[in-house]
């Protein structure tokens, strides 16, 4: 079984990229995001569940990101969790793109890879993520399940469980397919040292947008930003700094607004 | 200037935000088409027609039975079909909306514009704004490819009910196209968790990172309990597994807008304050003066949240 984990898969794009830096906050480029090491998770144990069913099985784990080289380091600690080998895409050139653009270069990356099952975990307080890897799915023509909260491997299916606003769903995919993981589906496990040292002669393969098959010069944003402007400010904030006032204070607040 | 906005229907009833997207697109000067998608999508002509569309296009069928995003992207796909000049396309953002936006414009080439607070009509084009960088910033977007797609944050807009003739209404049988071996079976609801009162409630109070331990959120329960409300978490105690998904406020999570909200231990990263920030009154009790929800919220309460929780309680509690 071959397993391609799609590590960060979000937005560069103009006012995403602002998102984008709010949300990654103190994550430095080179480091596996919180979120992709959940991703890499599923995959060992997926990898693990095969390996105990039989223990001839070939599996190997392909880690893919489209990124900056910078990010050469989230690679590595894929790597030094388990993964067999990685394929970094230099996103200089796609960096421009907006959420549905780069959903064509995604697809056009995991299409090199081709494999049983597909893995990301996407941060799941933006959609963006989902309106990647779900497009990107629909372009390569898979099945994808989202939001996995649970995960179960079958002879030729997954089946997994998520929420949604209509309730919890189970949903079943035949492989080859995509599977996004929230956060909250796995434990994950630390590299040791002899992971980290392994990592270091694990194959990286470095490849460029044009080297998918298309030009990343034609391939353009399907949005625009016409104008930004800062946001009217509505409130006016009363601090309380003495916490033993606070209490009297908050409820003064609420009966002079008639909410208690 | 012609707009569609797909309007889902769950259990006999249109989706309230789908139906403030009709709203807005209308105020904007637009001329919305509203597409209504179910497998009984029939019955909610009437309800979707007091919200001002130009015309209401039916998309039903069994192939919509479950809750899978093919088949709506799909019968979405051939309506899109007749207005070759091309067009676009509104939609709340739940979801189902998300993943059929995602296919839609994986199969017509539309551009996705998402995050979105406001629409207006400038100079013969539709013009939709992002709120980007934890709302520090607006942006005004418009679309490069024939078809756009545009998806609003929840409780973006308040459906207005106008008075309206008879609109020409079609019905679209959806295709029964491959769905990929997908089988989607809904999970019926155990036991309520208050997933869905969290979305009505008028106050709620909301637990953060700086809760302490588990136990802490029965103390919120308590203090939401005395003022009639219901409690709240913010994404890191889904994450901790402290609280079910159903009661994440959040970008994500629901999106509420309660007359009172009380935010403990919460910082207020974008995520949560998309999820919030339209709530009437907002008191945040957090130990550091420096997080972000203490610059932008009515009332900011420098302390220990459990501790300001349990005084509140005190004095809120009736005398035994």
């Amino acid at each position: 079984m071959k397993i391609v984990v799609c590590i960060n898969p979000t937005t560069g794009a103009a006012v995403d990229a602002a998102d984008a830096a709010v949300r990654a906050g103190s994550t430095p480029v080179g480091a596996l995001r919180e979120s992709d090491t959940h991703a890499v998770e599923q995959a060992l144990q997926v990898a693990e569940q095969v390996r105990v069913a039989d223990a001839g099985a070939a599996v190997e784990i392909v880690a893919v990101t489209l990124a900056p080289v910078e990010a050469l380091g989230a690679v590595r600690e894929a790597l030094a969790l388990g993964a067999n080998r990685a394929v970094l895409c230099d996103d200089t050139t796609v960096r421009g793109l907006d959420t549905a653009a780069l959903a064509r270069v995604l697809a056009a990356l995991l299409a090199t890879e081709p494999a049983d099952l597909y893995l990301a975990c996407t941060w799941s307080g933006d959609i963006d993520g989902l309106l990647i890897l779900t497009a990107a799915a629909e372009i390569l023509g898979l099945p994808i399940a989202t939001q996995a909260g649970s995960f179960e491997l079958g002879a030729d299916r997954i089946t997994i469980t998520r929420q949604s606003e209509r309730g919890d769903q189970r949903v079943t995919v035949p492989l080859p397919c995509v599977v996004e993981v929230t956060s909250t589906i796995n434990q994950v496990r630390y590299p040791t040292v002899k992971g980290r040292a392994a990592a270091q002669n694990k194959p990286v393969a470095l490849v460029r947008p044009a080297q998918l098959g298309f030009d990343p010069e034609e391939l353009s944003a399907t949005t625009r930003v016409l104008a930004l402007r800062p946001p009217a400010r509505s409130r006016t904030t009363e601090t309380v700094t003495d916490a033993a006032a606070a209490p009297g204070r908050i409820i003064e607040l609420l009966r002079e607004r008639r909410l208690l | 200037m012609t707009v569609l906005v797909h309007v889902e229907v769950a259990d006999g009833h249109p989706d309230a935000e789908a139906l403030g997207v009709l709203s807005a697109a209308r105020a904007a000067g637009l001329e919305p088409v509203a597409v209504v998608v179910g497998v009984d999508a029939s019955s909610s002509v009437g309800p979707v027609n007091r919200y001002g569309p130009s015309e209401i296009v039916v998309v039903e069928g069994a192939a919509l039975g479950g809750a899978a995003a093919l088949p709506r992207a799909l019968a979405l796909a051939e309506v899109m079909r007749e207005y070759p000049g091309g067009g676009r396309l509104l939609a709340p953002t739940t979801t189902l909306t998300t993943e059929v936006a995602a296919v839609l414009s994986a199969r017509t080439g539309a551009g996705l514009a998402w995050g979105l607070v406001d629409v207006r009509l400038d100079a013969g084009e539709v013009v939709v704004v992002r709120s980007a960088a934890g709302d520090t910033v607006l942006a005004d977007i418009g679309w490069t490819t024939a078809w756009g797609i545009g998806l609003f944050r929840s409780h973006a807009f308040d459906p207005v009910e106008v008075d309206g003739g008879a609109v020409l209404t079609r019905v679209v049988d959806a295709p029964a196209g491959d769905d990929r071996g997908v089988e989607t079976v809904e999970i019926p609801r155990g036991d309520d968790d208050g997933g869905e009162r969290l979305d009505q409630a008028q106050i709620v109070v909301a637990g953060g990172r700086g809760l302490r331990r588990r136990d802490d959120l029965d103390r919120l329960r308590e203090l939401a309990r005395l003022l009639g409300g219901v409690a709240g978490v913010s994404l890191p105690l889904v994450e901790l597994g402290w609280a079910p998904r159903s009661m994440q406020v959040g970008q994500t999570g629901t999106i509420v807008a309660p007359l009172l909200y009380v935010a403990c231990g919460i910082s207020g990263q974008i995520q949560h304050r998309v999820g919030m920030e339209r709530s009437g009154t907002i008191v945040a009790i957090n130990t550091d003066p420096a997080a972000p929800i203490m610059s932008w919220c009515d009332l900011a309460v420098v302390g220990d949240a459990v501790e300001i929780v349990d005084a509140l309680i005190r004095e809120l509690s009736p005398p035994s």
